[in-house]
């Protein structure tokens, strides 16, 4: 429960923090997270990798659906990739930085006592 | 105390921070720019964010501070814009707004290599050209225009509204709202200012006439002599007609020029580094309605220059209360260069016409600070330039700036063992009011105010073809030009001899121009513009000799003229070059040394028809055939250090099919045609054995290129027909880069073609949605509207608040 907790918080801040921020708002988010949540190192990694890949991934998927494929065709034409590697690089950069945002925030604020 | 979490902890945020950094920052690797990682790929700010939806939706209201009363914009399916405002300055605040929001990037990039600022963006690999663009003067053009154009309450008013309009859609933008290539290259969109504007028409002026062979002509005529010179490069070969013929007599004399006693060219070596594409010319034509079908004129202009995504061209309509028009506009311009309003239609083809000359420099001694003018010596200004390089220390080049020009090549720039000190005198350092031109033109309604309308237009010289609804056609070769002595700037002029310098420009009141001819039509494809029969002297080092003679060879046809036979005409892929060519060249073929395979390229060349098409084999036969031959025939001619350059493929063809003139050439150059061209025919023969059959269309590669050479935001290896002396001039990254019909009924109809799409982003539906059209030669009719309320159901309104 915990974990879904901390993904869900990681993706929404996440979503809110990155229309007002640069992209390393992403880690930021994950972080706030981490320290609200409080989910214990392991799962603060996993939850906040979850957490941003699905955001960044998500995110990407729809602009990509509503724009049937037109730019991400090009864009993995410019990196000599595939579309789908596309996708699973912006869900990769999200997820690492969701993932150490969010270990960082579990960290900082110490373990739980209770 | 420091507990061991605390520097797990800090360490932690440490990579954190440091990953971030190695995210949003731009790095090299291995010479490859690689754009910074985590904005690219963030879904909030990255590309994704360029992914328009395909069911856009545009914005009912925007806001647009200094209007004076909303301005309404209507998009049509293929998102071009109609603009419906209450006057001319809400207008072109408008239309630079909406500029703004299809192609920014494009219209920034343009400026900024308009001024020789290249090297910010892309690093040192741009440098030599950004030295080019200010020693030879780009931004003394650009300031001098825009000053003039300050000084006019009219267009200052006008290009302040534009440039505002385009900097309120800047100042809107977020990171996540930059177009891609802000994105890629990793920069931002500079302010826009009516200097800028200014900057995009010099690129124009540039791009149209910044080519000349003034220093191979010099080398030419010193080594070979003037007899040699003329016979392989004369000036004007017979057997084309003008683009303007004296039909009778002109009704004025020359104005005077003073020649000097002697003219020597001066003696130097040296090569030029970027020249513009002498290739880059249009056609254009109207019919009398006298001749047509309908009994209305038509009007037809096709502009081939490169084929560039974004495209040069935007079609927009643009109106007020006053006047609407429709047409062609290029990004950073006020108002449409090529379309029709209520009453009038009007294009352009380049026209070929020396307005760019070198003097030769000589200075007092090496310190460069004063030269010889006459019997003085003149100080020459230094102008200090520093070039900012991305990823490098920025570079410092000192230009002297005589009463000539600028000394664009001295011993710090040029390319040549012996090198020259040449000052470049050019009509695009002029002030230049041709925005003026354009604001008049849009608006007019007979052609005395056309001809009015283009007492402003200075440069680049174009070839204006104009029809009107009351029935008048005519051809204009519009341009401010010196007036020259003879001969005066066909090769490197001196310096010190003020006979040789500019001594005035052609009055407005003898230009060229010819309105409604006897023989029902008047046309353009970049030919000479005038005959011996013109006052003054004409001259321009590349001229046109294939698709002006297929055009009015075909607009003399006996016939009613329709709008369709018009737009078949423009799709013509009729090479009369190589129909020229292979009467001279198969004859020379010995036949018996053939064998099988030999036979049977010769019997297609023999029985080929002449039109270049994409999917046949006869095109790209001829031209791999041709190509070779001239460079085997012509090697005498192309000796370090300085290459003399190929005579063209019209005077070629003129000296082969000539015995008299074949002979001596042979002897000149030592070579042996008939050899020539048999070993070059064989050569083909053992190639096609080798590589295997090839189409034109393999060979020609005709493709359209993003403006930053982005091979992923490209189309190759597009089907078209065609080839660059057909009238479907497609060669390659160069051709018709639109295609316009007017039918001159009242109001006029119109139709178009496009290589592209309106918009800039790649990810945008309109980005290439135009493209196909214009690859299966289909029209697509103008949505010419009265009133913005009348537009069809499957249109979007904008509306923009003040």
């Amino acid at each position: 429960m915990r974990m879904l907790i901390t993904i869900v918080t990681v993706a929404a801040l996440g979503a809110v923090l990155g229309y007002i921020l640069p992209f390393w708002s992403l880690a930021l988010a994950a972080a706030i997270a981490g320290m609200l949540v409080r989910p214990g190192p392991w799962r603060a990694l996993m939850g906040g990798l979850v957490g941003g890949a699905v955001l960044w991934g998500g995110l990407a998927a729809w602009a990509d659906a509503a724009n049937t494929g037109i730019l991400s065709a090009r864009i993995a034409d410019l990196f000599g990739a595939s579309v789908t590697v596309l996708k699973l690089i912006t869900a990769a950069i999200g997820g690492v930085l969701g993932g150490l945002g969010c270990v960082l925030g579990d960290r900082l604020r110490g373990p739980r006592t209770n | 105390m420091l507990r061991p979490n605390h520097i797990t902890s800090a360490l932690l945020t440490l990579l954190l921070v440091a990953l971030c950094w190695v995210l949003g920052t731009r790095h090299v690797i291995g010479n490859k720019p690689v754009p910074p990682l985590g904005r690219f790929f963030s879904p909030q700010e990255g590309f994704w964010c360029n992914a328009t939806a395909l069911a856009q939706q545009r914005p009912a209201e925007l806001l647009l501070r200094g209007l004076s009363a909303p301005v309404q914009v209507v998009w049509d399916d293929v998102g071009v814009p109609h603009l419906f405002a209450q006057n001319d300055t809400d207008l072109y605040r408008a239309q630079g707004y909406i500029m703004a929001t299809q192609r920014l990037w494009q219209m920034d990039f343009v400026a900024r290599a308009a001024a020789g600022r290249v090297s910010e963006v892309v690093g040192s690999a741009a440098l030599d050209f950004d030295r080019g663009q200010r020693r030879k003067g780009m931004l003394i053009g650009a300031q001098a225009s825009h000053a003039a154009l300050m000084a006019d309450t009219l267009m200052a008013t006008l290009l302040n509204a534009y440039a505002d309009g385009v900097n309120q859609y800047i100042a809107s933008l977020s990171h996540a709202d930059l177009p891609l290539e802000y994105k890629l290259l990793d920069h931002r969109p500079e302010p826009w200012s009516p200097l800028r504007s200014a900057l995009v028409q010099q690129y124009m002026v540039e791009n149209l006439s910044g080519w000349d062979r003034d220093v191979e002509d010099t080398h030419v005529r010193a080594k070979l002599g003037s007899v040699l010179h003329e016979l392989l490069y004369p000036a004007r070969p017979p057997g084309v007609v003008p683009t303007v013929p004296t039909d009778s007599t002109w009704n004025f004399t020359a104005a005077p020029t003073r020649a000097p006693a002697s003219y020597d060219a001066v003696k130097v070596l040296q090569r030029d580094a970027h020249r513009s594409d002498p290739t880059n010319g249009s056609n254009n034509w109207a019919v009398h309605g006298s001749r047509t079908a309908v009994g209305h004129p038509l009007l037809a202009n096709d502009t081939h220059l490169g084929l560039n995504f974004p495209p040069i061209w935007f079609p927009v309509q643009l109106s007020t209360p006053e006047h609407r028009v429709f047409g062609f506009t290029i990004p950073g311009a006020c108002g449409v260069i090529i379309g029709h309003n209520e009453h009038a239609a009007f294009g352009v083809t380049n026209a070929p016409r020396d307005t760019r000359d070198w003097y030769h420099i000589t200075w007092q001694d090496d310190r460069r600070l004063a030269y010889r003018d006459g019997d003085t010596w003149r100080p020459a200004t230094i102008q200090v330039e520093r070039i900012v390089v991305r990823d490098a220390s920025d570079v410092i080049d000192s230009v002297r700036i005589t009463h000539h020009g600028p000394v664009m090549y001295d011993e710090h720039f040029g390319d040549v063992p012996a090198r020259a000190q040449l000052a470049l005198r050019w009509m695009g350092h002029e002030p230049s009011l041709t925005q003026k031109a354009l604001y008049l033109n849009n608006r007019v309604k007979s052609h005395a105010e056309h001809v009015e309308a283009l007492r402003y237009f200075s440069a680049p010289a174009q070839n204006w073809v104009f029809a009107s609804t009351r029935g008048d056609i005519s051809m204009r070769i519009q341009g401010t030009f010196p007036n020259k002595w003879p001969d005066q700037g066909r090769f490197i002029l001196d310096g010190a001899d003020p006979a040789h310098a500019w001594q005035g420009f052609i009055p407005f009141e003898h230009t060229a121009t010819q309105v409604n001819p006897a023989r029902g039509f008047v046309s353009s494809a970049n030919q000479h513009s005038v005959d011996e029969g013109y006052p003054y002297w004409f001259y321009n080092a590349h001229l046109e000799y294939y698709r002006n003679r297929t055009i009015n060879t075909t607009l003399s046809e006996e016939r009613k003229w329709t709008v369709d036979d018009v737009q078949r005409l423009q799709h013509s892929g009729l090479d009369l070059r190589a129909r020229e060519a292979l009467a001279v060249l198969l004859p020379l073929v010995d036949r018996s040394q053939l064998d099988a395979d030999g036979a049977s390229v010769y019997e297609l060349l023999q029985r080929w028809d002449h039109h270049a098409r994409h999917n046949g084999e006869e095109a790209a036969l001829f031209q791999l055939w041709y190509d070779s031959l001239r460079a085997e025939l012509w090697a005498p001619l192309q000796q370090p250090p300085l290459a003399f350059g190929e005579p063209t493929p019209y005077n070629t063809n003129r000296i082969l099919g000539d015995s008299t003139l074949r002979a001596q050439v042979e002897a000149a150059l030592g070579v042996s045609v008939r050899d020539v061209v048999n070993n070059t025919f064989s050569a083909l023969v053992n190639e096609r054995e080798e590589r295997g059959v090839r189409t034109w269309g393999q060979v020609n590669n005709a493709r359209v290129i993003h403006l930053a050479r982005i091979p992923a935001l490209s189309r190759e290896a597009l089907p078209v027909d065609g080839c660059g002396t057909a009238v479907n001039a497609q060669r390659g990254n160069h051709g018709p880069s639109q295609r316009f019909v007017v039918e001159l009924s009242d109001p006029p109809k119109a139709w178009f073609q496009l290589p592209g799409g309106v918009s800039g982003n790649p990810g945008d539906i309109h980005y290439d949605d135009l493209l196909q059209e214009w690859l299966t030669l289909t029209y697509r009719p103008v949505l010419f509207l009265a009133t913005a309320e009348e537009r069809p159901a499957t249109t979007q309104l904008t509306v923009l608040l003040p």
